[in-house]
């Protein structure tokens, strides 16, 4: 049984696909399948939150990635901004930790966005799937989104124990 | 089974764009793939297990390759690790 679910924009800003990521190795889906959403320009700082239920399974060094097991198996890559761990964490301030529960919409980290554009470094943030051979499908929402709230792609998981069994 | 084991230059370590392009390399292959740092253990083809090591810069990662294709595999991460670490 497929069961359908999922993602919340991780900030208030305009949902994208990833082929609109100034970065290639983004853009091509490389590192794995979802979309990414631009923080809104005026806004000088920005609340990056968990767009699902699960585990937090990294936090990068430079407080810029957070990994995220979700509870229906997936594995999440939320990578603010590009090019960011360059900064050595000056504009992130993390509220969680590796091995942390958290729940859709709970605030991840404070990203100093005007530290990021001072920089010259784009604020755009990806949302990877890094295991997307688990969707049977996806189907992601664009424009305008309200962080926490908008549901930013929606899919559904492949039913793994049936195919564990063959 | 091959064995290599690859020092850390990049001075960000394995971040997520290099983890990503070592899992995207290791998938391309059957062989069973490790990477360990230190006391940890990774999964070569999981982008999350990948950036759980930690590694930074100086560390030595062993990678461990099982598997038909082990030889191919070898030489292609060994080729990435050049690339992006």
């Amino acid at each position: 049984m497929a069961t359908q679910n999922e993602l919340l924009a991780p900030m208030d800003g305009l949902l994208m696909p990833l082929r609109e990521v100034p970065d290639e190795v983004f853009a091509t889906g490389m590192l794995g399948d979802g979309f990414a959403i631009a923080p809104r320009e005026d806004a000088a700082s920005v609340t990056v939150c968990a767009p699902a239920d699960g585990q937090i399974e990294t936090v990068a060094d430079a407080g810029h990635a957070y990994t995220l097991h979700t509870d229906d198996g997936l594995e999440l890559l939320v990578h603010i901004g590009i090019d960011t761990v360059t900064l050595k964490g000056a504009p992130f301030r993390s509220l969680v930790s590796a091995g942390d529960r958290v729940r859709a919409g709970d605030a991840l980290v404070r990203a100093d966005l005007g530290a990021i554009r001072a920089a010259d470094l784009p604020t755009v943030t990806p949302v990877l799937i890094t295991n997307p051979e688990i969707l049977s499908d996806l189907s992601l929402a664009l424009g305008e989104a309200e962080g926490g709230v908008t549901a930013a792609a929606r899919y559904r998981t492949a039913n793994r124990e049936k195919k564990g069994r063959f | 089974m091959r064995e290599f084991t690859y020092t850390i230059t990049d001075a960000h370590g394995i971040h997520a764009r290099p983890a990503g392009l070592l899992a995207e390399t290791a998938k391309r292959f059957s062989s069973a793939i490790s990477v360990l740092c230190g006391d940890r253990t990774a999964d070569g083809k999981r982008l999350l297990a990948l950036m759980s090591l930690g590694a930074r810069c100086g560390d030595a990662l062993s990678f461990r390759i099982e598997g038909a294709d082990e030889d191919e595999a070898a030489d292609a991460l060994l080729r990435t690790c050049g690339e992006v670490i």
